[in-house]
């Protein structure tokens, strides 16, 4: 009788909730419904009102951390793209370099290049000279003739090692290139000498030929050192003193000393007195 | 005030904290069921006939608000208010931490009688991640706040002059 009733108890709640339910969802139950909430309505807004503070408090704390993770997880990607911005710079430098390269190429192919990089230079020291990564095991050989990747003159090797080899600029003050200049009305000749500060002066010009700034100056192939042509710089003013018996131009470089990180080295001239 | 009076205000402010104050002040993910932590602390305190009422009559009131089919949070509360009745075997000590347990355990009853419902109803529910992770933080969230519950439960019990329950 007892377990009847104990089971009696869960059947007759079960059945009393279905119906329950059945009646609450269907349209009788709609009006009665609405009328409930709607009579909650306006204790619910006053309560709303009340805990707003509470609530946007639980929120600024929230936004606190969330803001932190945040700022932490920008950082982090601001570092990261930044190191994508250099690598892409670096690769565009890269690019710009290989095309000029390249150019130079296409428009000079009597000259077997090979590309060598900079891996020591000393800005601070009078000696303008930098060690590249090539030597003679490359066949590399001293005086060979040294070019940037544009294809403008940079100066020759002086020294060789089994993996790499010094290379003496053109505006080291020990340099002498013999050069003319390139203009239809004027082939005159002269030496190009390296000043301080990577300049260039270009003496014993002939005082009859006129000279004028912005002309521009190329290796003439006297002496065989050099291979004709190739571009040294742009005169940038002439010192002309008619007493005496040449004259001078200075001589802005092609080639920027100071940002050069590779060279080109001509590998079949060989200059005069080499063989 | 009259017995009555004062449960009827008692379900109310339980109805109001679970539809309007919870959501208002916690904008988690999850939050503190305030019905089944009230039907549990009281189950505890009054017996799990009272605790079964709370539930259906608080459960229906709160589905005025929510989207389940009307009644069916009360047919669900009212089935979980049974657990309540552990707290009546004489080898349980009576105390705060029984309505913390059933709260707990009760949780994931509801939840999981929810699904079996919802589903029956053809309103499927998904139970991926991270609902568990959810339903276990509420779980807990609900036990904390049975602790809110208990003192006022305990003190409207001796208001009411309702027989201690000697376990």
């Amino acid at each position: 009788m007892i377990r009847a009733r104990a089971a009696l108890g869960p059947l007759l709640w079960l059945s009393f909730a279905i119906i329950g339910i059945w009646v609450a969802n269907s349209g009788f139950a709609r009006p009665v419904i609405g009328a409930a909430t709607a009579a909650f309505a306006p204790v619910q807004q006053v309560l709303t009102v009340l805990v707003q503070p509470a609530g946007n408090l639980v929120r600024n704390v929230l936004d606190v951390g969330a803001s932190r993770e945040e700022n932490e997880r920008l950082r982090q990607a601001v570092e990261r793209l930044n190191a994508e911005v250099v690598r892409l710079q670096e690769s565009d430098i890269e690019n710009e370099r290989l095309r000029a390269m390249l150019d130079f190429r296409r428009r000079n192919p009597q000259f077997e290049l090979l590309a060598a990089r900079i891996i020591a230079m000393d800005p601070s020291s009078p000696v303008r000279s930098a060690t590249i990564d090539r030597g003679a095991d490359a066949g590399l050989r001293e005086g060979m003739v040294t070019l940037s990747p544009a294809g403008n003159l940079v100066g020759r090797v002086v020294q060789v090692w089994p993996t790499t080899a010094r290379v003496q600029f053109i505006v080291d003050s020990s340099s002498s290139v013999n050069a003319l200049i390139q203009r239809a009305d004027s082939r005159a000749l002269g030496i190009v000498n390296g000043l301080p500060g990577d300049r260039l002066l270009m003496r014993y010009l002939p005082q009859q030929e006129e000279i004028r700034a912005g002309d521009i100056v190329v290796t003439s192939g006297l002496g065989e050192s050099y291979p004709r042509g190739l571009h040294i710089g742009q005169v940038v003013e002439v010192k002309r003193n008619p007493v005496d018996l040449f004259q001078e131009a200075r001589v802005d470089p092609a080639v920027k000393f100071s940002r050069l990180d590779s060279v080109q080295v001509i590998m079949n001239f060989v200059p005069a007195g080499l063989d | 005030m009259s017995t009555a009076l004062i449960a009827v205000l008692f379900l109310l402010t339980v109805v109001m904290i679970h539809v309007t104050i919870l959501p208002a002040v916690l904008p988690t993910t999850f939050r503190p069921d305030a019905l089944l932590a009230a039907t549990m602390t009281w189950g505890a305190l009054a017996g799990y006939r009272q605790a079964v009422a709370l539930g259906v009559i608080g459960g229906f009131l709160v589905d005025l608000w929510g989207d389940a089919p009307i009644g069916l949070t009360g047919l669900l509360v009212g089935t979980v208010a049974f657990l309540t009745a552990i707290g009546e075997i004489p080898l349980i000590p009576a105390n705060a931490l029984v309505p913390l347990i059933t709260a707990f355990i009760g949780e994931f009853v509801l939840q999981g009688l929810r699904f079996i419902m919802f589903q029956a109803l053809g309103r499927p529910v998904e139970l991926g991640d991270p609902m568990p992770a959810i339903i276990l933080l509420t779980a807990v969230s609900t036990s904390m706040l049975v602790l809110g519950f208990y003192p006022f439960a305990r003190w409207l019990d001796r208001r009411m002059k309702r027989p201690r329950l000697e376990w």
